[in-house]
């Protein structure tokens, strides 16, 4: 007996320890298997319209690649390089304190209006703790002058974005006082060697490399999509195999039910979010986001519309910040002021949300499984707490497998006379 | 085309898109092109339906389901010998058919879940074949073809059964009547 438990124990632990080695590749896994659970209604649909199972497959896979590869293409090209990267911090503080100032009503030596007499004391402390984990350190603010005197030669200092940065070190001058330490010298920092574009030879290896290792763990994804694609049973049927006779029927009655349920919940999200993340698209493309940024926030806010509660402040949170930093915009009807930016993406948040809340939830989520507000809320804590933004993501549809799995069993348990 | 160049090329293409049956599956698929409700069904199409059928092994004495539970699958005897049964009280239960060999026997569960009207018990080591309405269900919106095929024999079956218990009706009325 004791060999047995032994030997369990040894294999339990062969089988963490080996989960735990691969546990990169669970990831991909997952995007294949949701890829192909969700394609599998797609899949049986065109074969019931005669396209037969193979070609139907190849245009499945072809399209699962397509999209992966697309939205991967367009993802990288929005990315910033490291030059880039400083660039849009300077941007982003001195829009951030400008903005603050005009809420404030202390821009141009302004005295502050009824929000600054009532909340300037604790806001302005909180602004300067903002202030300094985005202003650039000293070798980046030698980097940002060199890059950009690569860039426009003499004419650097007359670079918009230049003005910023400059309007910046004297602001966290100002700020800080003898804590900013020494100030760099413009034309000496020029002449320092080095990459012009701030990125040196070893980040570049260790990105390619960073790069080859992704794609080889992502390459699992569509070979997982395919074979559960191509698979026509025989992983459900060696799987009952090895259940005892007295529960084989309702194994298989439970394992249907539940295949039911966590495939409407499952396509019902995935509607609801992809109709969120366009609607949110299309709002901020005619407030006069440019289509690019517009179609990758509205990617963000339909994906982080998973999470319960969480998901719309991602999403208006994520489109602020892009109002805060671009002041070029092109709404495409008339009445949008551009300077209210801010206020025009509430409004799409709030629209996207309204929709959802009053259509695509009753329409889409109609009679898939529901859960108790207070269990939604401790899910997406605990998700968190666990896993940080992945655990949000996946806390809900795990409790409804469980919920759904729990709760079928027990009703067949009951109906079968096993309990 | 050479001789040998042909060769080695059919033996690539049977190797990718042809590859030979398992015998197993074959056995399978043998077994029921013999049972009426799959009769029509094509050799493809037998092809198709066996790799959704679950093979089960009974010892002498288990039982393949229970009168009064669900109705999930219809079983298939492929070897040995099934007893359908009523469970009594006393445990003198009363035995109405004994199935060997290319019997079917829970036909009616392809319908619907509604409680099994007898027992079905192993009285020797038996091998049967289980084929779900859930697989059914799903191979009438895959493969409308085969799955109007099988619900046409189907309904065939019960309709000979109908027939059969009417005509019992009918003349034991007829002798209860003089």
């Amino acid at each position: 007996m004791w060999v047995l438990s032994v030997s369990g124990v040894l294999f339990l632990l062969t089988t963490l320890a080996l989960v735990w080695a691969l546990r990169a590749l669970i990831l991909p896994s997952i995007v294949g298997a949701l890829g192909a659970y969700l394609c599998k209604p797609l899949l049986n649909r065109m074969k019931h319209r005669g396209v037969s199972n193979s070609l139907a497959i190849v245009i499945l896979f072809a399209a699962f690649f397509l999209i992966i590869m697309l939205l991967s293409k367009q993802i990288q090209s929005i990315i910033p390089d490291n030059a880039g990267k400083l660039e849009l911090r300077v941007r982003i503080q001195y829009r951030l304190n400008q903005k603050f100032s005009q809420i404030l009503g202390i821009e141009d030596g302004g005295k502050g209006n009824m929000v600054y007499n009532m909340l300037g004391r604790d806001l302005l402390p909180m602004m300067d703790k903002v202030n300094s984990a985005i202003m650039l350190e000293r070798d980046e603010r030698k980097q940002f002058i060199r890059s950009y005197r690569l860039r426009f030669d003499d004419s650097f200092l007359e670079q918009k974005y230049f003005q910023y940065f400059l309007a910046n070190v004297n602001a966290d001058k100002e700020r800080m006082g003898s804590r900013y330490g020494q100030p760099v010298d413009l034309d000496a920092a020029s002449n320092l060697e080095g990459d012009p574009s701030g990125a040196n030879a070893k980040p570049a290896t260790s990105t390619l490399t960073k790069i080859g290792n992704l794609i080889s763990i992502w390459l699992a994804a569509p070979f997982v999509f395919l074979f559960l694609l191509l698979d026509e049973g025989e992983i459900k049927k060696n799987l009952v195999y090895l259940v005892p006779n007295r529960y084989f029927e309702m194994v298989l009655t439970v394992l249907d039910n539940v295949d039911d349920a966590i495939g409407k919940y499952l396509r019902g999200t995935m509607l609801e979010c992809s109709l969120v993340g366009f609607t949110f698209f299309v709002c901020l493309w005619v407030v006069g986001f440019e289509l690019k940024w517009a179609l990758l926030i509205g990617l963000v806010a339909g994906i982080s519309n998973a999470i319960p509660f969480v998901g719309p402040a991602i999403g208006l949170v994520v489109g602020m910040s892009y109002a805060l930093v671009v002041e070029n915009y092109e709404p495409l009807l008339p009445f949008i002021d551009p300077n209210s930016m801010i206020l025009w993406v509430t409004i799409s948040v709030l629209i996207a949300q309204g929709l959802d809340n009053a259509v695509f939830q009753p329409i889409v989520l109609g009679s898939a499984v529901s859960l108790h507000p207070l269990v939604v809320i401790i899910g997406v804590m605990g998700g968190s707490i666990l896993l940080g933004l992945p655990g949000m993501l996946f806390a809900i549809p795990t409790i409804v497998v469980v919920k759904v799995v729990v709760g079928t069993l027990f009703s067949e348990m009951k109906s079968y006379r096993i309990i | 085309m050479s001789q040998s160049k042909k060769q080695v090329f059919s033996a690539f293409w049977d190797n990718i898109f042809q590859a030979e049956e398992d015998p197993r599956k074959k056995d399978v698929r043998a077994v029921l092109g013999q049972v009426p409700m799959f009769s029509e069904l094509s050799r493809n199409e037998l092809r198709k339906l066996a790799a959704i059928i679950h093979e089960r092994r009974y010892s002498q004495g288990e039982a393949l389901f229970a009168m009064g539970t669900p109705g999930a699958a219809m079983f298939i005897v492929r070897a040995g010998l099934v007893n359908i049964v009523i469970p009594k009280d006393d445990g003198n239960d009363l035995t109405l058919a004994a199935l060997g060999p290319g019997s079917f026997l829970g036909e009616l569960a392809l319908l619907d879940d509604s409680p099994r009207s007898a027992s079905a018990i192993a009285a020797e080591d038996t091998m049967a074949m289980a084929f779900f309405r859930s697989d059914l269900n799903r191979l009438i919106e895959t493969d409308a073809q085969i799955g109007s095929k099988i619900l046409k024999s189907l309904a065939l079956i019960i309709g000979k059964r109908l027939k059969a218990t009417n005509e019992q009706l009918f003349s034991s009325n007829a002798k209860k009547n003089g």
